[in-house]
């Protein structure tokens, strides 16, 4: 039971760390995408009032994730590690550029250099989560095997490993589109609103396919998980699907009420739908069962204490500030 | 502290985990490390150089009592100085 408690929270990070995080790369990649400097002002100026107050916080769910995984689980955690260490390093360069660009480019004076680092940022948000993508497609299609002793570049290069890469790319776009229309609407800006209401709906649709063709490849390069995530798992899958379909239906006939919810709760159904379809192996194709993979009771007990512990401390900090946010009190305007 | 956690680490040696783990049992089997440690220092001093740049730079800003150049992180030239993103 213990080891099902310690997988449950890590699957409630990675589903955090997919909503919060997932929204502030697709942010970026909307910097990305904003087209010149004349054209891109307004959609900038909103991406970048939006994420500044949380960008940094939102990473914390990644340090979660990583922590929880090495205790608990470090044969596996060593495996994904060694076997797919090349995205993993380019996932990483993503991170600590994205961040230090994003933090630079306001502070340097000529608009070459402005450039560079925006750039530096942007271009960070689209590859970090599509490197994550491959590692979790690696690890879905069954490529980490248990005690591998090189990473080689088919371990992670796989249809099915590289369409969760793009999958990833497109949710993570889809999710800031639909924050960012929230945010255009707070402000009465209805032309910002239409702009990512546009993306939010091709973004999403982009999101739905990709999810589609990931779960029609596994059929060949996965066939347990396929036919667990057409079994077991099959009322998430259907969730998630019935949740995309009416997030896309409320694009297109303008509304917005639930909109953030309901993405939220499908980039959960899909999460949860992967662990469960999943349960109770760690690293498909070896056989290795989260209990077998365990670290010691005692570790794993400590590790849920701490956990506990950690989310009572950040809990209340988190709300405050999205509180703030949600009320832009945290803006150069407001706050003078 | 930075002194503190070198002597702890380097005490500890050959050991990662005290008299579990040795620090070539927990070494990666990949090959390639002196590429991607090249690759971390050679990141990290770019982002040491340009750290120490830009607070000089926002340093002699403030001493010349100017407040932001522009909104936008990289909007048009010609964007009214207004406001700021701090």
């Amino acid at each position: 039971m213990t080891v099902e408690i310690v997988g449950g929270i890590l699957l409630a990070v990675l589903t955090l760390y997919a909503i919060l995080a997932g929204a502030d790369f697709g942010a970026g990649l909307w910097d990305l995408l904003a087209g010149g400097d004349v054209t891109g002002e307004a959609p900038r100026e909103l991406i970048d009032e939006t994420i500044t107050p949380v960008w940094e916080s939102n990473h914390v769910w990644l340090i979660f994730a990583l922590v929880i995984f090495w205790t608990a689980f470090p044969g596996a955690f060593a495996a994904v590690m060694t076997a797919t260490a090349l995205p993993l390093w380019l996932a990483v360069f993503g991170v600590v550029l994205r961040g230090a660009g994003f933090a630079f480019r306001k502070e340097v004076e000529t608009l070459r250099w402005r450039r560079l680092l925006g750039a530096t940022f942007a271009f960070s948000s689209l590859i970090t989560p599509f490197f994550m993508g491959t590692v979790v497609g690696a690890v879905a299609t069954g490529q980490v095997k248990l005690g591998v002793q090189h990473s080689t570049l088919a371990t992670w290069t796989g249809t099915t490993s590289i369409l969760i890469g793009c999958l990833f790319v497109a949710v993570c776009g889809y999710e800031a589109a639909v924050f960012l229309i929230g945010e255009a609407a707070g402000r009465r800006d209805g032309t910002l609103e239409r702009y990512f209401r546009r993306r939010a709906t091709i973004a999403g649709a982009a999101a739905g396919a990709l999810s589609l063709a990931v779960l029609l490849t596994l059929r060949s390069s996965d066939v347990m998980l396929y036919h667990r995530l057409i079994g077991r798992a099959l009322p998430l899958v259907i969730l998630a699907g019935v949740c995309g379909i009416a997030v896309i239906a409320l694009l297109l006939t303008r509304r917005s009420r639930g909109l953030r919810v309901l993405t939220a709760l499908g980039v959960t159904a899909v999460v949860w739908g992967w662990g469960v379809a999943q349960y109770p192996i760690l690293l498909p194709g070896t056989g290795l069962t989260l209990s077998a993979g365990a670290a010691p009771h005692a570790t794993l007990l400590a590790l849920i204490i701490v956990a506990i512990i950690a989310v009572v401390l950040v809990a209340p900090g988190f709300l405050l500030l999205f509180r703030l946010h949600g009320r832009q009190l945290l803006e150069p305007d407001a706050s003078g | 502290m930075e002194a503190g956690w070198i002597v702890t680490e380097v005490g500890r040696q050959p050991w990662v985990v005290y008299r579990l783990l040795t620090t070539a049992q927990g070494a990666t089997t990949n090959g390639g490390v002196i590429d991607t440690l090249t690759a971390v220092i050679v990141l990290y001093a770019v982002l040491g150089v340009s750290t120490v740049l830009i607070l000089r730079l926002l340093a002699r800003r403030w001493r010349q009592g100017e407040e932001d150049v522009s909104d936008v992180p990289y909007g048009p030239p010609s964007a009214p100085v207004a406001g700021g993103t701090r």
